[in-house]
């Protein structure tokens, strides 16, 4: 009942700030169509529109971010149900039944469909966040030096979830990620470390790295190819469904948003995840398994409704233990920073009017994504016409631009550059970069914790199975870093036993 | 000639068997935008197993990169003062311990490839359609080499005349040559840039010392 208190507060809070709801509503319809273009994504989108904020009253920058991320991930549905290109990895499961909507002439009602199944799904993971993320705050303000450490490890564990095709990879850029945060100084002595003598590393820029390695690294790759055969897109005729259709959609997208809450929720563990889970699940239960990928309606809504339900699910971890549960987040909780708030249990207690501020306005974000959605579906298509040739000099001097504005320095451009060059390479030879940013996040707040830990024990490693709350931690982490590899043993095993099967 | 543009493009042909559409959990039958290119078929197609071979040795180069890197962090954190607490293990161990992991996922990575050696070329029936793609790198080392010319010789003539120049270049090196839109795309860009971020967000962006 205090949440529902605090979130009505919030909504007075917000009413009083008619820039940060223009700006939610500018945010969004950014995130739409930064999310509808293939190759660009939400992450890139928050990444881009992070140094924006510099100048901002938290609540307007934080909105304006939040809308990016929830505009994102929904733009990515449109041009999937338009044109079968998915703008977002998790839109490639709305593509598999929206294009085949798409060929029956029934493109609006799948894009109305997506539109408000999204809605739906994100407006309650939010609702969620409200009241678990207080309760989460609570047990995490219980925690002290080796508990937090414990907790650092557990999110460096993900790199193991989000490593892509090959975990070596995957560890390697997440080694680098913790090799580079111990650059700067020491968290106990103070001394410096590996600053080569530059005042400027005596912190490590991480917005510039973020800028570097989602932004600019995406519009190096872009360069490489020509702009890609347009098509034509389909003609929408109506676009909000039927009541008679939508209402047997409901449970679905109330089953699918559940899921991808839970899912999200989890570090490691995206949209795109929690789009296909729900899909499986949405083809499971229904009684016409068979109209799955021929264009069954109820696909697209559990896809979406998944895909936008793991937005709050994600910021569940990020806000009240300061782990970031995906790419975006993380980029997310650089924005929070920038904005001098840390993430985790004391932003509850500290300034818990702002969070619930925030909270109401991003549920206005989800309002605001319905009607901009809804509003510009029949505009959209001419926008995704943008020449690349204009796009990505365009990205790229907002890189610029944007970094230098963070601290007006022109060494941060050179570290976003680097950065930006090295996520170039690292995507072309297979190693993910996301594992370098939640690094350069987990990694001092783990080297400080232990260390401190390490003291108040007297130099005992005790602490390390002695407090239950750290083991817990631990054990979870070995677990979550050795699943994947138990997965993928297994995937390997079934593979091999289908290679061998018509041999024999 | 421009460059890229002279038809020159170093060819990377990648083979992808089209998968039926529909199935899960993979995404597959899905048209990706970074897959563009034309469709051939695989009499047309040359050498498909070539990116293949190429990456496997990147990744020993890599390894050998990182693991370098890891051998100078361990050397140089020696030097490292100590805090002088003896409950703390000091500041050069988290540096040497990841250091350290470095060294032995970069064996491992190694040892993969030693292990596993060259993957055999995929079998794809004749006649098969496959995608080809066609990605000329000219254009991202002409865009990283802009960026780093743009970065250094901001401090010196500003933030308007070398914005409006690298955002020119860009665009014509992507392929927006027309003699008057490229440059009012150019200085409008980073007009509506510098109207954001100067007058709007209250960033004092370089005036440039020649300029002072």
């Amino acid at each position: 009942m205090q949440e529902l208190n605090l979130l009505l507060g919030g909504f007075a809070a917000l009413a009083q700030q008619p820039l940060a709801l223009l700006l939610a509503v500018i945010g969004v319809a950014v995130g739409i169509v930064i999310g509808a273009m293939p190759g660009l994504t939400a992450t890139m989108g928050v990444a881009i529109l992070l140094p924006f904020t510099f100048g901002m009253d938290p609540v307007s920058g934080l909105l304006m971010i939040s809308g990016v991320y929830f505009g994102g991930v929904y733009g990515g549905s449109v041009t999937a149900i338009l044109l079968k290109i998915p703008g977002t990895p998790a839109a490639a499961a709305t593509a598999m039944d929206g294009f085949e909507l798409t060929k029956k002439g029934m493109a609006g009602i799948a894009l109305g469909t997506a539109t408000i199944s999204s809605f739906l799904g994100g407006a309650l993971s939010i609702i969620v966040l409200v009241f678990m993320a207080p309760l989460l705050a609570g047990v995490a303000l219980e925690f002290s030096a080796s508990e937090t450490f414990a907790l650092a490890v557990f999110g460096l564990s993900i790199i193991a979830s989000i490593s892509g095709k090959s975990l070596v990879k995957g560890l390697i850029a997440g080694f680098v990620g913790l090799l580079i945060s111990t650059i700067g100084l020491d968290p106990m002595g103070g001394f410096p470390r590996f600053t080569g003598g530059f005042v400027e590393l005596m912190s490590v820029p991480f917005i510039p790295v973020m800028i570097g390695l989602f932004a600019a690294a995406e519009a190096f790759k872009q360069m490489e190819t020509s702009d890609i055969v347009k098509k034509k897109a389909a003609e929408l005729g109506r676009i909000i469904p039927p009541w008679s259709v939508f209402k047997g959609l409901i449970f679905t997208i109330l089953r699918s948003a559940g899921l991808g809450i839970f899912i999200g929720s989890i570090p490691g563990a995206g949209a795109d995840i929690a789009a296909y889970v729900a899909y499986n699940e949405a083809k499971r239960f229904s009684k016409t398994p068979e109209n799955f990928g021929k264009g069954e309606l109820a696909g697209v809504a559990a896809c979406e409704s998944g895909a936008n339900g793991c937005t709050g699910g994600a910021m569940l971890p990020m806000l009240t233990l300061g782990i970031p549960g995906d790419a975006t987040t993380a980029v997310m909780l650089g924005a929070l920073t920038l904005q001098g708030l840390q993430p985790g249990p004391l932003l509850f207690k500290d300034h818990s009017g702002l969070v619930f501020t925030l909270f109401a306005g991003m549920l206005v974000c989800y309002l605001a994504m319905l009607i901009v959605g809804l509003g510009s579906l029949r505009f959209i298509g001419k926008i995704l016409q943008m020449p690349k040739s204009i796009l990505t000099p365009t990205i790229l001097a907002l890189c610029v631009v944007g970094t230098y504005a963070i601290n007006n320095s022109m060494f941060d451009i050179g570290i976003m550059l680097a950065a930006g060059l090295l996520g170039y390479f690292m995507e072309k030879w297979d190693f993910p970069p996301s594992p370098i940013v939640l690094a350069l996040i987990m990694g001092p707040m783990a080297e400080a914790n232990f260390r401190r830990a390490l003291s108040l024990s007297n130099g005992s490693y005790d602490f390390l199975y002695t407090r239950p709350i750290t083991a817990t931690f631990l054990v979870i982490a070995l677990l979550s870093l050795f699943f994947p590899v138990f997965r993928r043993y297994q995937q390997k095993r079934r593979l091999s036993r289908l290679a061998s099967a018509p041999a024999a | 000639m421009l460059p890229g543009d002279s038809g020159q493009f170093r060819r990377h042909s990648q083979v992808s068997q089209r998968s039926p559409a529909g199935s899960l959990p993979e995404p597959a039958g899905v048209v990706l935008p970074i897959r563009e290119g034309k469709n051939m078929t695989t009499s047309q197609a040359s050498s498909p197993t070539e990116p293949t071979s190429g990456r496997w040795n990147m990744d020993i180069v890599i390894a050998g990169i990182v693991s370098t890197v890891a051998v100078a962090a361990i050397f140089f954190s020696r030097k490292f003062p100590t805090t002088g607490l003896t409950t703390d293990i000091g500041s050069a161990r988290f540096p040497q311990i990841y250091a350290g992991a470095l060294l032995v996922l970069c064996a491992m990575l190694v040892a993969r490839h030693v292990l596993q050696g060259r993957p055999k070329p995929q079998a794809v029936p004749e006649g098969q359609v496959v995608n080809v793609e066609v990605r000329n790198y000219r254009k991202t080392f002409f865009g990283v080499v802009s960026s780093v010319i743009c970065l250094a010789a901001m401090p010196y003539l500003g933030y308007g005349l070398v914005t409006a120049s690298y955002l020119s270049f860009l665009m014509w090196l992507m392929g927006m040559r027309h003699k008057a839109w490229n440059p009012v795309l150019a200085i409008s860009i980073a007009a509506v840039l510098y109207v954001t971020f100067s007058v709007g967000l209250n960033v004092p962006l370089p005036i440039g010392s020649l300029f002072e």
